[in-house]
């Protein structure tokens, strides 16, 4: 392409008026071999976009391990809830055998001293008895 | 959005991603590391990005967003030298000329504002239509013209003031 063609279409592009497909041969005029020297600066410009627009990603994204994850969150949630509720199944179990130790020995305790308690009424109650016995010696005297 | 239409539709603009990332991270493996996050994220969501305009809109947004949280947050540490001059200069072979070249214009873009290098970037690399564009940096055609304009006219001057120094 001559010169003034280029010119023109520079100026375009400038004013950002210029379509995809002009801007594709400007792009393509830059990176063919004969470029007229007055417009060698802006070799640079439209080589590097070129260059920059085949730059690719590369190496791979990790999007479907996340999607694994996601599909079995909920395995993992019902392994914590088990243990979760395995400890605390635990955990209750030996808290009660506490409190039925607990109460069998405050039971005791109470029968003990209820015993005890009974025992030493018994006790009064014999001393008393000797009292019966005088009186029967008594009533024996006079009514014999 | 279900799995097919991600794949279908988010999938085949990584490459897009892919290099917008790299016009503002300038290292590759920060880009694929920005690609990737942005698609965890895109995947995540993909039962809420319907609720956009355009998904594909939304993608580059949301890359472009994330590129600049990068850069902050680069700045802020100061830490890494990422730069593909730094690898050139050890890298011995052929093209280093070319190479070099395309390092300084995306130098030289990096002086744009922001809006002018994403809008020359849609254009003159992804060669997309003022519609797409105006889509995706949600402004009306016409502003996109006029930016666009803008940018290459700024680009001109930086480049030939370099070229003209290059030459002296």
């Amino acid at each position: 392409m001559e010169y003034s063609k280029i010119k023109d279409l520079l100026d375009l592009y400038f004013k950002g008026n210029t379509t995809l497909d002009q801007e594709t041969s400007l792009r393509a005029y830059f990176y063919s071999e004969d470029v007229d020297d007055r417009l060698e600066p802006y070799t640079v410009l439209f080589n590097t976009f070129e260059k920059a627009a085949q730059d690719v990603f590369e190496g791979s994204l990790l999007i479907s391990k996340k999607t694994r994850f996601n599909q079995k969150w909920w395995l993992k949630l019902a392994a914590v809830m088990i243990s979760i509720i395995g400890v605390a199944g635990f955990m209750y179990s030996a808290n009660s055998k506490a409190i039925q130790e607990r109460e069998a020995l405050a039971a005791l305790k109470q029968s003990k001293d209820a015993m005890y308690l009974m025992a030493s009424q018994f006790n009064k109650a014999t001393q008393r008895l000797s009292l019966v016995d005088q009186f029967q010696e008594t009533k024996n005297k006079y009514l014999k | 959005m279900n799995q097919r239409e991600f794949l279908d539709i988010i999938l085949p603009i990584k490459d897009s991603l892919y290099r917008l990332a790299k016009s503002y991270l300038i290292s590759n493996d920060e880009a694929q590391d920005a690609v990737q996050e942005v698609f965890l994220k895109l995947w995540k969501n993909k039962e809420s990005i319907n609720n956009y305009n355009s998904p594909k809109a939304f993608a580059f947004t949301m890359t472009k967003n994330y590129c600049l949280d990068r850069l902050k947050s680069k700045q802020a540490s100061n830490l890494k030298i990422v730069h593909v001059n730094f690898k050139n200069r050890t890298n011995l072979d052929k093209d280093i000329e070319a190479k070099d070249e395309v390092s300084i214009l995306f130098t030289l873009m990096q002086k744009l504002p922001e809006q002018q290098k994403l809008i020359l970037h849609l254009r003159d690399v992804e060669q997309y239509e003022f519609s797409e564009i105006a889509k995706i940096t949600n402004s009306s055609q016409a502003n996109v013209r006029v930016t666009l304009s803008r940018a290459r006219k700024k680009i001109k001057e930086l480049l030939l003031k370099q070229y003209n120094h290059g030459v002296q």
